[in-house]
């Protein structure tokens, strides 16, 4: 028991050695000691213990917390925006063919293979059209107006970024391409024109210019054109990553693939990318996550995403005054998203790391 | 050279690839001048068909909206060539300071800088363009000023701003005491990781909107006052001998930063700062004891509905300048920190060797090899701040997009409003990084 004591007290030292190991530092613990509990307990008190979790505004009434019960009310909003309710079957079986292919992902064994990959990526235009629907196949149409809330945003974030990559790999080689001024000159003007706008402005462009550009005949509509927005700008985005991992390579590897008598394409695919790809893989991932955050700015050109929705549900007369409580769910749904693909990516380069020390 | 002429007689035309790399080219730019050229014709069409003209003639006419943020400018309607000059002005400052700092040393910038100001100060007197405000019957260009004037003005305070917390935050994330640390952390984590629009509306509708109301004003101090319209503080208010002790001040600056530069070349710049500001300050307070018509301070007063006199931080301001600082500040701390990080451990070692304290250490060893690593990162964070101020236009602060939506709703001319916008922030980035790449070059040389 003693020796127990002993044990965890010398377990202890180094931390009350980090706590108050100097006057000064003790007076800084106690000081943080005190504003962090403050903090917590208000919080506490306010999200929890003061709060309200009915459905109705009634329940809101009488606490001086947080009330819930707007979230209790409008969640189906959140998650599909306006989505006619007796198609919603529809974006819950999307969601479970999307679940089932981002699986294979999740299992180390089967991350690598190129089919689970193409796979997933397979399912998207699938998933589109179960979305949208076609007559032929007995399916309503749902156009994409009617598409809102996390059903939006992941839309948003997904389609754009798999149309973003290749975009942004060919500007990336475009750029780069020594041999063809011409080509390169208009990647270079493409990308840094798109990469000195903001974001906002792409997409209030791209809602206000496309349908100047365009003959008139063109069925667009905004959610249409934010996403070719959203596209353009991720794509010289990824340009620019995807750019600094081709300078990564060793002009050695273009020569060898050359010896080896490979073609342009042939040596992009086989040799350059693979090994250009893999050394800037936390940047690619870091603006995946900056460009799910992106996605919350349609809301400035009218559309209703995660975002959208939270604020409509705050406009909403029978909700009027409840800003803070939508915000902050949706705010922690966003968190939890980039929280999460931050992590997967740090996994994935600690792993990789870590096998390239023991292959050595 | 010689190889072309003696290259035995090869394969067919189609098969030189230098041959094959022009044709590819030619076809490349045909494809794109064809595009170009279709879409000229269908906007043409588009354009004529909206009975919308072509051109910046626009620029000049009414603009017919108000703005809710302004600040007055010396660009008085029409007097394009005056506020082209003031552009160009700023751009040959820059210059001048990027190519003489390195020569002159920190006093000799600081001094062409003070100079210059004096130097516009006159300037402003002899000219006497006049400070003006935006107005619905004013012109188009001058709400691009307007606009313009606002994201510097929330760029510039944002940037200082998340730069100190950042340090401050990127500093405690490697603290030794846990506490300290786990909250760096934690802040980061959730700044980072929420999209910074939620962060702005969460100030705006959630904090800043639900203050009390102008009757029930936050009352500090009766010196200002806090409501649902803003934060009303006293303001400096120019008397009949404001310039006058302005350009004393900035004679004494003068003065001092050539002195610094002529005595202590070899001064940091932070200290030449200071001397210079403080002897700067000591000259206008000496001043205003003689010329009592200098500067008065002028209260907020309830007059009516809303509060008058003294300067206002509108709830727009206030919630994006809050949201652009707290997210921006996260990204710095994660800068400041893999900097100081990448300080290798030797260096703390032989300052703790030398007899340096821990805060020492952090001053004189440490930073200055840090800021080395965190300055082209910290350039580019400057530079999405600028960017992201654009969000201004979800909660109404007329920055630049705001006002570039506005204009084209007003008047169609969207690609020219492009140009301008495309323009605009190209001149940002450039300004922004042509600073900044001033002084990573003077911590490079101060080093090596």
């Amino acid at each position: 028991m003693v020796a127990g004591l002993a044990t965890a007290g010398r377990r202890l030292r180094p931390l009350v050695r980090a706590l108050a190991g100097t006057p000064g530092n003790a007076l800084l613990s106690l000081l943080f000691f005190v504003a962090i509990g403050w903090a917590v307990l208000r919080l506490w008190r306010w999200a929890v213990a003061e709060a309200a979790f009915g459905t109705t505004p009634e329940s809101c009434r009488a606490v001086a917390g947080a009330c819930w019960s707007v979230i209790a009310d409008m969640w189906p909003l959140f998650l599909v925006g306006l989505y006619p309710m007796e198609e919603r079957w529809r974006v819950a079986s999307a969601a479970v063919v999307v679940l089932a292919a981002a699986l294979p992902f999740a299992l180390p064994a089967l991350r690598r293979a190129r089919p689970a990959a193409l796979a997933a990526v397979a399912t998207i235009p699938g998933v589109l059209l179960l979305l949208y629907g076609s007559p032929a196949l007995g399916l309503p149409v749902v156009g994409p107006e009617k598409w809102g809330g996390l059903l939006l945003t992941l839309v948003l974030a997904v389609v754009g970024q798999t149309l973003a990559f290749p975009l942004g790999v060919l500007l990336a080689l475009a750029r780069t391409a020594r041999e063809l001024p011409v080509v390169r000159f208009a990647a270079v003007c493409a990308i840094e024109a798109v990469r000195s706008l903001p974001l906002v402005l792409v997409l209030l462009l791209a809602t206000l210019i496309m349908p100047v550009f365009l003959p008139a005949t063109l069925p667009l509509n905004t959610m249409v054109m934010a996403q070719i927005g959203f596209v353009i700008f991720s794509g010289a985005a990824f340009a620019e990553i995807v750019r600094g991992g081709l300078q990564g390579v060793p002009p050695a590897q273009v020569e060898a693939a050359a010896a080896l008598g490979l073609r342009y394409w042939a040596t992009m695919r086989l040799i350059v990318l693979p090994q250009a790809l893999r050394l800037v893989q936390p940047a690619l991932v870091g603006s995946i996550v900056s460009f799910v955050k992106g996605s919350s700015l349609v809301v400035a050109v009218g559309l209703y995403d995660l975002l959208g929705t939270a604020m409509l549900a705050a406009a909403n007369d029978k909700w009027v005054g409840h800003s803070i409580e939508p915000l902050i769910t949706v705010g922690a749904v966003f968190w939890a998203i980039c929280f999460t693909l931050s992590r997967i990516s740090a996994r994935w380069e600690r792993e990789r790391a870590m096998r390239t020390t023991g292959a050595r | 050279m010689s190889a072309t002429a003696e290259r035995p007689p090869g394969p067919r035309l189609w098969r030189n690839r230098r041959v094959r790399l022009a044709v590819f080219q030619a076809g490349f730019a045909i494809a794109l001048v064809a595009v170009a050229w279709l879409a000229y014709r269908t906007t043409a069409d588009n354009l004529a068909r909206r009975r919308i003209g072509v051109g910046f003639g626009f620029l000049s006419r009414e603009a017919g909206f108000s703005l809710g943020e302004m600040l007055p400018l010396p660009v008085p309607d029409g007097r394009f060539g005056l506020f082209a000059l003031s552009l160009v002005a700023a751009a040959l400052v820059a210059a001048a300071l990027k190519g003489l700092a390195g020569r002159l040393g920190s006093g000799g910038a600081l001094a062409i800088g003070a100079a210059l100001c004096l130097a516009v100060l006159l300037a402003n007197r002899a000219l006497n363009p006049g400070f003006e405000s935006f107005a619905p019957d004013r012109s188009f260009l001058f709400a691009i000023a307007t606009a313009l004037a606002n994201t510097v003005k929330v760029a510039a305070l944002g940037i200082v701003l998340a730069t100190v917390l950042g340090f401050l935050i990127g500093i405690a994330r490697l603290a030794a005491n846990p506490l300290v640390r786990g909250t760096a952390t934690v802040y980061v984590e959730i700044f980072r990781n929420v999209p910074l629009l939620i962060q702005v509306f969460f100030w705006y509708f959630a904090v800043l909107r639900t203050l009390p109301g102008v009757r029930a004003s936050i009352d500090v101090l009766g010196i200002a006052a806090i409501n649902n319209r803003g934060i009303f503080l006293p303001r400096l208010v120019p008397g009949d001998a404001a310039a006058t002790l302005v350009a004393i001040g900035l004679a004494a600056a003068l003065l001092a930063a050539l002195f610094v530069a002529l005595r202590a070349p070899r001064l940091s710049l932070l200290r030449t700062g200071a001397i210079v500001l403080a002897s700067g300050a000591a000259a206008v307070a000496g001043g205003a004891l003689v010329l009592p018509d200098g500067f008065a301070l002028e209260y907020p007063r309830l007059t009516g509905f809303n509060f008058s006199g003294g300067m206002v931080i509108t709830p727009e301001y206030g919630a994006l300048l809050l949201g652009l600082t707290l997210y921006t500040a996260a990204y710095i701390a994660e800068i400041v920190r893999s900097g100081l990080a990448g300080v290798g451990r030797g260096q703390t070692d032989a300052a703790e060797a030398l007899g340096l304290d821990r805060a020492q250490t952090l001053r004189l060893v440490i930073l200055p090899q840090a800021l080395r690593i965190a300055v082209p990162p910290l350039i580019s964070q400057y530079l999405s701040l600028t960017k992201d101020s654009s969000l201004g236009i979800a909660i109404g602060y007329p920055e630049i997009v705001s006002v570039t939506g506005q204009v084209i709703n007003q008047t169609g001319q969207a690609i020219e409003m492009l140009v301008i916008a495309l323009l605009i922030y190209m001149g940002l980035s450039l300004g922004v990084s042509a600073v900044l790449n001033w002084y990573n070059a003077r911590i490079r040389w101060s080093l090596v």
